[in-house]
Parts: C-alpha cells; sequence; structure tokens
C-alpha cells in the first residue's frame, strides 16, 4: 500500500525530525505507523537514520574549545561593561535616561522658582515704607526768630519737631511725604527765620 | 524544567548581574554553541573567537531578549550572526566563505558497509552551506524547522525545502566521490 503524494510528502518532511527525536508521541506513532504501510517511507527512515548516525560521528570529532576560553569572556566583560553597580549603570539604558529626567526636572523647578520669585527681589536700599514715609528734615533757626514765628512757620508746612534744638540749634523735624514735600522743604528753605534747611537721609 | 527552559531562564537573570547564571549559562551551551560555530568556519581558534564575541554579546544582550524563541535558539542567532560578520569581512580581505564552508571530498572506491558512516561524513561535509546548515541545526543543535526558520531568517517552507535538497545533493556527491548515486541513499 502507498500513500497519496501529499500525504506522503508531509510525512516525508517530518522524518528528519522524528529520526532526532524532535517529534512529540502522537506525532513519531503517526510515523511508525505510516512506514509500516509504505514502503518508500521506511526507506526515508533508514535513508535518515544513517545521515543522522554520520552526524553522530561528526559531533564526536569536533574539537573541544579552550579552557582558556570562559576567563577571556569575563574579562572582556569586565574590561567593556563592568559587573559592579557602575558597570551595570554604564551598560545600562534607564538609569542614565531616569538620572537625566530628574536633572530636567530639577532645572524645570528651579526656573519655575525663580519666575514666581522674582517680583520680590528687594534691594538692600531704604524699603518702599520707608521711603513713602515723613520726610525728615535737619534746620537751624535765625537766632533771632521767636518762637511764634517758628510755629506758624512748622504749622504752615504741617511739620512737627522730631528732636531738638541741639546745642548748635539744629532741629530735627518731619513733613509729610508726596508732591508736596519739596515745596513744603523751599517754604522752609525761603523763611527768613531759617538759616538751614536739609533732608536729612 | 526542562534543560531548554532551565537556559531560557539562565539567560533572564544575566540583565540582573548574575555572573553565576552567566557561568552556567556558559558551562551548560558553550560545547553546543562551539560545535555550531565549527562547523561553519571549520577553524578552531576562529570558532573560539566568534565564540567569546557571541558569549560578550548575550551578556550585553540578554536585557533584549524577549522570549519569543527559546533562548539557546537566541543564542545560536547570536553566534550566527558574528560567524556570518567574521566570514564576510574574511571575504573581503581575499578568502572566500566557501574556503571555510567546504571541505574537500575524498575519492572513496569500493566502499563497503561499515564505511558508510565515514562516507557520509565526508558527503555532508561537502554540502553547500546553505543545505549543510540546515543539517547541523536539526542534528546537531536539535533544532525543530521552526528554530531553524528563526535563526536562518528564512521562511519555514524554505526551510522544508533545503532539507530535501540536502538529501538529494549528497547524493550527487557520492557521484563524484565515486560512489553509486543509490549506494548509500
Amino acid at each position: 500500500m502507498t500513500f497519496s503524494e501529499a500525504h506522503f510528502e508531509s510525512m516525508r518532511e517530518l522524518i528528519p525530525l522524528y529520526v532526532k527525536g524532535l517529534l512529540p508521541a502522537s506525532r513519531r506513532a503517526d510515523i511508525e505507523n505510516a512506514a509500516e504501510k509504505d514502503a518508500r517511507l521506511k526507506l526515508e527512515i533508514e535513508h535518515w537514520r544513517k545521515i543522522h548516525g554520520a552526524y553522530e560521528v561528526i559531533g564526536e570529532r569536533i574539537p573541544h574549545p579552550s579552557p582558556a576560553a570562559y576567563p577571556r569572556i569575563a574579562a572582556v566583560i569586565r574590561e567593556q561593561h563592568g559587573t559592579g553597580f557602575f558597570g551595570r549603570f554604564a551598560a545600562s539604558r534607564k538609569i542614565p535616561l531616569a538620572f537625566i529626567a530628574v536633572q530636567f526636572l530639577v532645572i524645570i523647578a528651579l526656573g519655575i522658582y525663580i519666575i514666581q520669585t522674582r517680583a520680590e527681589y528687594r534691594t538692600l536700599s531704604v524699603p518702599q515704607n520707608i521711603i513713602n514715609g515723613p520726610v525728615k528734615i535737619h534746620i537751624v533757626f535765625r537766632e533771632n526768630a521767636t518762637e511764634a514765628e517758628i510755629r506758624n512757620l512748622l504749622l504752615q508746612v504741617h511739620a512737627r519737631i522730631i528732636s531738638g534744638p541741639s546745642r548748635s540749634g539744629l532741629y530735627l523735624i518731619e513733613i509729610p511725604s508726596g508732591e508736596d514735600a519739596d515745596k513744603r522743604l523751599g517754604i522752609l528753605q525761603n523763611a527768613v527765620i531759617v538759616e538751614i534747611a536739609e533732608k536729612s537721609y | 524544567m526542562n534543560k531548554e527552559d532551565f537556559i531560557t531562564e539562565l539567560i533572564k537573570a544575566v540583565p540582573k548581574g548574575d555572573e553565576d547564571a552567566f557561568r552556567q549559562l556558559y558551562d551548560i551551551t558553550h560545547k553546543r554553541v562551539f560545535n555550531y560555530l565549527y562547523r561553519l568556519v571549520n577553524e578552531q581558534q576562529m570558532a573560539e573567537d566568534i565564540l567569546m564575541e557571541t558569549f560578550t554579546e548575550v551578556w550585553k544582550s540578554a536585557k533584549k531578549f524577549r522570549n519569543e524563541s527559546a533562548g539557546f535558539t537566541w543564542m545560536i542567532g547570536i553566534a550566527r550572526n558574528r560567524a556570518m560578520n567574521t566570514l564576510r569581512s574574511r571575504k573581503t580581505r581575499g578568502q572566500s566563505i566557501d574556503d571555510h564552508m567546504e571541505y574537500p571530498p575524498e575519492q572513496v572506491q569500493n566502499c563497503t558497509e561499515a564505511e558508510t558512516s565515514f562516507i557520509l561524513e565526508q558527503a555532508l561535509n561537502c554540502l553547500p552551506s546553505i543545505h549543510r546548515e540546515v543539517l547541523d541545526l536539526i542534528f546537531l543543535q536539535g533544532m525543530t524547522y521552526e528554530d531553524v526558520s528563526r535563526i536562518t531568517r528564512v521562511p519555514l517552507n524554505t526551510v522544508k525545502s533545503r532539507v530535501f535538497y540536502a538529501k538529494e545533493k549528497l547524493k550527487n556527491t557520492f557521484v563524484s566521490m565515486g560512489i553509486a548515486k543509490d549506494d548509500l541513499l
């Protein structure tokens, strides 16, 4: 009995694997049953068994690699890639990428922080509330100025005495700040009873 | 767990820097890899050099192993790439790949049955590389047609036809050795 060509081919192509023992038990049984019924398959098995036998001889004749091969491989690996943490760091793509990502995030966070805090920058000069506060003036009145004349002048410019007079007759007064401050200072400086009137810093 | 699964597990341990796993992997597989390489290049020193390159590449690339094939099949694929690169570079330096791939046939007269294995061995060594490689992978490495297809990167049907033609070419080789075509196969 012989099989159809298609069935024969499907069995024949499996014979090298059958001979090598690479087929599962069910497929092995199929081949063996088919070979009993078809002499061509039986002959194929015989041929491939010979080839398999030749390969066993070939396998035995292949020399062994040198025992020094592994130490050489290990040395190359240690040299090229390292085996400790730093070796893995150098060999890994993920760790350096994560490192770069963290650096990038820190730079972004710093940028945002700087932008947010820029409006709050301060110089070392006098604070704004002090600048906008009363204007202090050192003033010296003429010796012949009466107390009434002095009081009238100070009332005219809305000034009040903070301290004084010193031994040299120096008063420290303050006038309200604002656009009129210079005008008021001018009134003081031009008053006939005033010797000197200058801003105090 | 069978041997092939164990090899696959060892490959998966390598990216963690497990040198013991790598050493075990080498111990279990290096002779099989070397056999394959030796048959490809037919030169001990060259086969050893490529074996070193192969295992260095396995250490470096184990993290890329995706379990799409058995671990050993993946390793043989690396070995094959390395061997082909080496043979190509030799070819560009004036040596033919076939200088390494083919063995000189021996004239055999009046063959006896006891000599069958020897004659077949000689004839197998004379096969064109594409046919011999397929038979080597099946009979020396125990690879299935699917494995051979993955390693050689040719379609499954091409692998099957190469197996078929390998046997036909063996018969032709017998003729060149002075043996009647159907005496042995």
